[in-house]
C-alpha cells in the first residue's frame, strides 16, 4: 500500500484490562532494569546470604551434616534461631536491597521527568496512580524477593525441621517479618521515587538518598551532641527503622542505641516513618502531572 | 571615535608563550564556572549542608548557658562536628555533588561540546574546573565551619576570647580550616575523576564513603591510600576511636604534617593526571543520563 494511503485508523485489537494496565509498566521496568549486567549480577549476589543461611538452618537441625562438617552447634536450634537471629539477617537483606533501590530506582522515574516523557504516559488510558503502582510495583516485587521473602522461607524451614508446634507458638514472629519487611520497602520504595520526580535527574536521586541514609545520621549527632537531646536522632532513618523493628520483633535496642541523652520512644519512631512516607506520597502527588507550565 | 584594535594573537606568539595562554584560559575557565557554582539555585542543597550545623549551634547559643566551665566540652564537641559530620560526611557528600556535577552536569545540560568546540586544550578545561570547584568547596566549607568556631567561642564572652585569642583557639581554627581545604582537594579529585569513568559516580561513591570510614580497619599500607588517613592527622584535636571498631583497628605510624600534606597533594595530582589523559580520550554522548 502506497504511503500517502495510510491514514489513522483506531486500534482495533485487544485492549488490556483496566485492572492490569500498570503490569505493562512493570513489565518493560524489570525488562530494562535486567539488561543490565551489572544489576543482574547485583542481583543474584543478594541472594547469597540467603542461601548461606539456608544451607546453615539445614545444618543446625541435621546431626549427620554436622557429623560429616565436624561442627558442633549444640542439642538445641532454639537457642542459636532466636527472633535476634531472624533480625539480623532481615537486617543485612535490608542493606542489600537498599543499594538495589538505589541503583534501580532513581532510573526508572527521573528520566520521564528529564525528558517530559510521563505527559506521553497519561495521554494513554493509565491513570496517575496507575502509572505510580506499575513504578512501583517493579520496586516491591524486587525488594520483597530479597528481603521478607528470604526471611519467612527461613522461618517456614526450621519452623518445619523443628517441629513440635514451633511454627504455631511462634507465628507472631512471620507477622514481623512481613509487617518489617513490607515497612522498609514502603519507606525506601516512597522516598527513592519521591526524590526521583523532585531533582528530575538520576545522578542527583542516588546522591540524595545515599545523604539520607548516610548524611542524616550525622547530622543527627550535631543536633544531639550540640543541643544534649535525643529527638535529634530521629532525623536518622536506619536508627528509627531499626527502633521500629526491634519492638515488632520483641528484642531490646543495641546498647550503642542507649547514647548520652537516652533514647527516643518507640512511638516517635513509627510516626517518623509514617510521615516520610505521607510526605513522600505528598510530594510524588504534587509533582506528578499530566501537564507542563512553561513560564518565561 | 574609533576604538584601537586589538593586536591579533598569532599562532607564533601563542606557540612562544604557552604557559601565558594556558594561566589565561584557566582564570576565563574559572570565572564561568565560579559563577555557576556559587550563584546557581541547584546548589542550595550545599548550602544546606555547610550551614546545617551553624544554625543549630546559633540555637545553643540562644538556649543554652554561657558558664566558661563548659569550654573544653564545647572544644571536644566541635572536634567531633568536624571530624565526624564535616570531614566524613558533609564535605565528602558535598565535593561528590559539586564535582560530579563539574562534568556530568555539562553533558545533562548539553553544553559539554561548546568547550569542547573552543580552541582549549582538555587538559586546560579539567585543570580549570577542578579549580573553581575546589575554591567554591573550600569557600562554602570553610566560612561555614568559621562560623561554628565563631559562635561557639563567642557566647563565652571574654573567657572565649582568652581562649582563641591568648590559647590555643586561633591555632585550632587555622588548622581546622586548612584541613577543610585538603578534604575539598582530595575528595574533589577523586569525584571528578570517577565522573569521568563512570556515568553514574553515586554509586562507586559510596564505596569511597565505605573505604574512607572503615580506612582504620585496613592494612598500613592500604590505610595510605585513603583521604581521610592524612587529614586526621593533621586534625588539633584528636578523637577516641569507636567503641565498636576499636578492637578492630590498624595502628599505623603516624605521619608528620611535612609528609601528610604532600602526601595526600600527591595523592590529588596523580588522580588529576589520569583525570587529564582521561579526558582527551573522552567522547561526547548526551544519551539520556
Amino acid at each position: 500500500m502506497a504511503v500517502y494511503k495510510r491514514t489513522y485508523k483506531a486500534y482495533r485489537g485487544a485492549m488490556t484490562p483496566g485492572w492490569s494496565r500498570f503490569t505493562v509498566l512493570s513489565r518493560y521496568g524489570f525488562a530494562t532494569l535486567f539488561d543490565s549486567r551489572m544489576f543482574t549480577a547485583f542481583t543474584v549476589l543478594s541472594f547469597v546470604p540467603f542461601l548461606v543461611c539456608l544451607v546453615f538452618v539445614y545444618v543446625l537441625h541435621s546431626a549427620t551434616a554436622q557429623q560429616v562438617l565436624h561442627a558442633q552447634f549444640g542439642r538445641d536450634p532454639n537457642s542459636i534461631m532466636t527472633n535476634y537471629w531472624f533480625l539480623s539477617f532481615l537486617g543485612v537483606q535490608a542493606w542489600m536491597s537498599f543499594i538495589l533501590t538505589a541503583w534501580a530506582a532513581p532510573g526508572m522515574v527521573s528520566k520521564d521527568f528529564a525528558n517530559s516523557s510521563v505527559q506521553l504516559y497519561l495521554s494513554r488510558p493509565l491513570s496517575r496512580a496507575e502509572y505510580l503502582l506499575g513504578k512501583v510495583s517493579v520496586l516491591v516485587v524486587l525488594l520483597s524477593f530479597t528481603t521478607w521473602i528470604p526471611t519467612l522461607v527461613l522461618f517456614l524451614l526450621h519452623a518445619s525441621l523443628q517441629g513440635h508446634g514451633w511454627g504455631w507458638d511462634n507465628l507472631w514472629l512471620a507477622f514481623a517479618i512481613i509487617v518489617s519487611g513490607l515497612m522498609w520497602i514502603a519507606l525506601i520504595s516512597l522516598l527513592a521515587m519521591a526524590l526521583s520526580v523532585l531533582v528530575k535527574w538520576r545522578i542527583a536521586a542516588t546522591a540524595l538518598l545515599l545523604a539520607i541514609f548516610f548524611l542524616l545520621p550525622g547530622f543527627s549527632f550535631v543536633i544531639e551532641a550540640i543541643l544534649r537531646t535525643a529527638w535529634g536522632s530521629l532525623l536518622n532513618l536506619p536508627y528509627v527503622v531499626t527502633l521500629a523493628w526491634a519492638q515488632m520483633f520483641r528484642v531490646s535496642a543495641p546498647q550503642h542505641f542507649r547514647g548520652r541523652f537516652g533514647m527516643v520512644p518507640t512511638w516517635s519512631a513509627w510516626v517518623t516513618v509514617i510521615t516520610v512516607c505521607v510526605l513522600c506520597v505528598w510530594l510524588l502527588h504534587s509533582k506528578l502531572k499530566a501537564r507542563e507550565v512553561e513560564r518565561g | 571615535m574609533s576604538v584601537p584594535a586589538q593586536k591579533p594573537v598569532t599562532q607564533q606568539a601563542v606557540n612562544t608563550r604557552p604557559v601565558q595562554l594556558w594561566v589565561a584560559q584557566i582564570l576565563a575557565i574559572l570565572r564561568i564556572e565560579l559563577k555557576k557554582n556559587l550563584m546557581k539555585k541547584r546548589n542550595i542543597w550545599i548550602y544546606l549542608l555547610a550551614f546545617g550545623p551553624v544554625v543549630v549551634i546559633a540555637l545553643h547559643v540562644l538556649l543554652g548557658s554561657s558558664d566558661p566551665g563548659g569550654l573544653s566540652e564545647d572544644t571536644n564537641i566541635l572536634a567531633d562536628i568536624f571530624q565526624l559530620f564535616y570531614l566524613r560526611l558533609a564535605i565528602f557528600f558535598g565535593c561528590m555533588i559539586l564535582f560530579t556535577w563539574l562534568y556530568r552536569g555539562e553533558v545533562v545540560e548539553k553544553s559539554l561540546h561548546y568547550y569542547f568546540l573552543a580552541p582549549v586544550r582538555r587538559e586546560i578545561l579539567i585543570i580549570g574546573k577542578f579549580l573553581a570547584g575546589a575554591i567554591t568547596a573550600t569557600f562554602i566549607f570553610g566560612l561555614a565551619f568559621f562560623c561554628c568556631f565563631g559562635l561557639m567561642y563567642a557566647h563565652y564572652g571574654r573567657a572565649g576570647m582568652a581562649f582563641v585569642f591568648s590559647g590555643p583557639g586561633l591555632g585550632q581554627l587555622f588548622a581546622y580550616l586548612g584541613v577543610t581545604a585538603l578534604a575539598c582537594l582530595g575528595y574533589g579529585s577523586v569525584f571528578l575523576a570517577l565522573s569521568l569513568i563512570i556515568k553514574n559516580p553515586i554509586l562507586p561513591g559510596a564505596a569511597v564513603l565505605l573505604w574512607e570510614t572503615f580506612h582504620a580497619v585496613l592494612p598500613s599500607l592500604l590505610q595510605k591510600f585513603s583521604v581521610m588517613f592524612y587529614l586526621k592527622q593533621l586534625c588539633p584535636v584528636s578523637l577516641l576511636p569507636d567503641d565498636g571498631l576499636s578492637l578492630f583497628i590498624v595502628i599505623t605510624e603516624p605521619v608528620s604534617p611535612w609528609l601528610a600534606v604532600p602526601g595526600l597533594l600527591c595523592l590529588c595530582a596523580a588522580i588529576l593526571i589520569f583525570a587529564c589523559f582521561r579526558i582527551r580520550r573522552t567522547e561526547i554522548s548526551y544519551l539520556a543520563d
